[in-house]
C-alpha cells in the first residue's frame, strides 16, 4: 500500500493536482478539487490499470460528495470530490466499471454527467424526473410528528418563502 | 356476462424477479443483435432505510439484502463498523466467520450449477447438485438454525460458536457432499454432448472481463483473478491457503467449471479452519455509538466482490451507508455474452451470471 501511495503521490505531483494520500482503515484516501483534475488523475489511474469498484454519492449542505472508490491492484483507494454545481465530467469514457454507478448517482441526486456513453436511467422510469425522492415528500415523513414542523420549514425555504 | 380483458404489464412486477430485456435479434432471427436491460421495479430505497435506523438495527437489515449471499452482507458491514470503531476481533470470530462464508458459497454455487442442469432439462443430473446442496442445507440447519439466513455476525463477533460433535457433523455432511461433487464434475468433464451444449456459449473475452470490471466466478472464467480472499485478505483467510480457480475460456461452461472446483476450494477451506480454529473469545462487548470518520471494507461473495462503504458523524445512525453488490458489476457484461449469440441460449447465459435481482435492487 505504500509503494501505491508513493506512485500516486509521484502521478499527482507530474499532474500539479494538490492533494495527499493518507492510508487509513487498510485503504488509501485523497481529496481534490475540481472536475478538471478528477479527468486529468482518472487518465493516470487507467494507465495504473484501475478498476471502479463503486461511486458514493451524498447530498451535503452545499452541494454533493462524491467519493470514487478504486481497487489498484487489490489496494482500494478512495478519491474524494466535492461539487458545488450537480455537473460531473463522465469517467466510464475511460472505466466501462464506472457506468452503472455513473448513471446510479445522476438519478438519484440529480447530476448531470458529460460525456457519458449511456445517460439513461438505470432503476427509476425515464417518465420521472431526476432527483424525484428529493423534491417530494412521503407521505410517513409528513406525518411524522417528530420532524413535521422542521420538515415544513424546509419545504417552504425551497419554495422561497419566509421561515416566519 | 360480457367478458372483460385484464390486461397484465407490459411489465409483470408480481414476478419473483421482474428484470425485464429488450432483445433486438440479427436478421436471420436466429441470433441476438443487441439487449437493454430494463430494471428498477423492487429497488427498495434501502440506502436511504438504513440512515434512519442505527448501527445495531442496520446488522438486521443488511442480512435481508438477499438470500443467497445473506452471509456477506452482514459480514462485510461489520468489517467496515469495526474498521470506524478501531476493534480488534478475536481471532475464533474471525475463523468462525470462514467457516459461516464458505458454507454459504458452496451451497450458493450448488444451487447456480442445478439450474443450469435444470435448464439443460438434465433432471437427474439437477437432482444430484440438489442433493450435494441438501448436505450443506442440513449444516446449516443444524449450526445456525436456519437454512437460509446464518445470523451468524454481530458487530465485534460472531454469535454461534462450534465444539468437536458440531464439527464431527459437519465432516461427515461434507464426506457426503465431495463424493456426490467428484461423480458429478465426472459427467461435466466427460459428457461430450453436455460439453457441446455449453461451450463456446456466452463468451465474455478476458479484455472485456477487465475492462467491466466483472467480478466473482464471471471473472475468473475469463482469466481474472479478482479474488478479494486472494487480492485483499480479511478475517481469517491471510492465514488460511486456497487456490484461486481461473479458466481462459470464459464461456458458460468455464463458468460452470469455475464454480464446481471452486466447492472443493471452500471445502478444504473449512477443514483448514477446524484444524487451526483457534481457542478463545467469540465476540467483544461493544458500544453502539460508532465514532466519526469513514471506512469501505470488501469480502468474496458467492457471486463475487461486495463492498460497503459507511460514513459516522459520531451519532448512533450513519451519516452515509452505501453498498455495491456483485451482479451490479456483472450485469453489464450480459451485453457482451450475449451477442450473436443463438436466441435459445438465453436462460443459459442469464444464469451463467447468476444474476441476484433482490442484490441490485437494494
Amino acid at each position: 500500500m505504500k509503494h501505491l501511495q508513493s506512485n500516486l503521490t509521484h502521478l499527482a505531483n507530474t499532474l500539479g493536482i494538490p492533494t495527499s494520500f493518507e492510508i487509513s482503515n487498510d485503504a488509501l484516501w485523497a481529496s481534490i478539487e475540481d472536475t478538471n483534475a478528477l479527468m486529468e488523475f482518472a487518465k493516470g489511474l487507467q494507465s495504473m490499470h484501475a478498476r471502479v469498484c463503486m461511486i458514493t454519492c451524498a447530498r451535503v449542505e452545499k452541494g454533493h460528495d462524491v467519493v470514487y472508490h478504486f481497487d489498484i491492484k487489490g489496494v482500494l483507494f478512495n478519491l474524494k470530490l466535492h461539487l458545488k454545481t450537480p455537473l460531473l465530467p463522465s469517467i466510464t469514457p475511460l472505466f466501462e466499471s464506472a457506468n452503472w454507478a455513473e448513471r446510479e448517482l445522476s438519478e438519484l441526486y440529480g447530476i448531470t454527467l458529460e460525456n457519458h456513453p449511456n445517460p439513461s436511467k438505470l432503476f427509476i422510469d425515464e417518465s420521472i424526473k431526476e432527483a424525484i425522492y428529493e423534491a417530494y415528500v412521503p407521505l410517513s415523513s409528513a406525518m411524522n410528528g417528530e420532524v413535521s414542523s422542521h420538515l415544513w420549514e424546509k419545504v417552504k425555504m425551497a419554495q422561497g418563502g419566509s421561515n416566519d | 356476462m360480457t367478458e372483460s380483458k385484464c390486461i397484465l404489464g407490459p411489465f409483470d412486477i408480481a414476478l419473483e424477479e421482474p428484470v425485464y430485456f429488450n432483445i433486438t435479434p440479427n436478421e436471420d432471427k436466429k441470433t441476438i443483435q443487441s439487449v437493454e436491460i430494463i430494471n428498477g421495479f423492487v429497488h427498495r430505497g434501502m440506502e436511504s432505510i438504513v440512515l434512519r435506523r442505527n448501527f445495531l438495527q442496520n446488522l438486521i437489515i443488511t442480512e435481508k439484502v438477499c438470500g443467497l449471499c445473506s452471509n456477506n452482507h452482514p459480514f462485510t458491514y461489520c468489517m467496515a463498523v469495526e474498521k470506524l470503531a478501531h476493534i480488534t476481533l478475536p481471532r475464533r470470530a474471525q475463523y468462525l466467520r470462514v467457516i459461516a462464508d464458505e458454507t454459504k458459497r458452496i451451497a450458493s454455487h450448488l444451487f447456480n450449477v442445478a439450474m443450469l442442469a435444470h435448464l439443460l432439462k438434465r433432471h437427474t443430473l439437477m437432482g444430484s447438485l440438489l442433493e450435494a446442496r441438501e448436505h450443506f442445507q442440513d449444516i446449516k440447519e443444524q449450526i445456525w438454525g436456519n437454512r437460509m439466513d446464518l445470523s451468524a455476525n454481530v458487530i465485534g463477533g460472531v454469535k454461534y460458536d462450534l465444539n468437536p460433535e458440531k464439527i464431527a457433523f459437519m465432516k461427515e455432511k461434507m464426506a457426503l457432499t465431495r463424493t456426490a461433487l467428484q461423480a458429478i464434475i465426472h459427467i461435466f468433464e466427460t459428457d461430450e454432448s453436455l460439453k457441446k451444449r455449453i461451450q463456446g456459449v456466452g463468451v465474455l473475452p478476458h479484455e472485456k472481463a477487465l475492462s467491466l470490471g466483472v467480478v466473482g466466478p464471471v471473472a475468473r472464467a475469463s482469466g481474472v483473478n479478482n479474488d478479494v480472499r486472494f487480492c485483499a485478505p480479511y478475517a481469517a483467510y491471510d492465514a488460511l491457503s486456497f487456490n484461486v480457480i481461473t479458466r481462459s475460456e470464459g464461456d458458460v461452461y468455464a463458468r460452470a467449471m469455475v464454480r464446481l472446483y471452486e466447492i472443493f476450494e471452500s471445502m478444504s477451506l473449512l477443514e483448514h479452519a477446524f484444524e487451526a480454529l483457534p481457542e478463545g473469545e467469540i465476540s467483544l462487548h461493544v458500544k453502539s455509538v460508532v465514532p466519526k470518520g469513514e471506512a469501505t471494507s470488501r469480502s468474496e461473495a458467492p457471486r463475487g466482490e461486495l463492498m460497503y462503504y459507511l460514513k459516522s458523524n459520531g451519532t448512533p445512525k450513519p451519516e452515509r451507508m452505501k453498498w455495491r453488490v456483485p451482479s451490479y458489476m456483472n450485469w453489464e457484461a450480459l451485453k457482451v455474452m450475449l451477442k450473436d449469440n443463438a436466441i435459445e441460449d438465453i436462460a443459459l447465459i442469464f444464469n451463467s451470471i447468476d444474476p441476484c435481482i433482490s442484490c441490485s435492487e437494494r
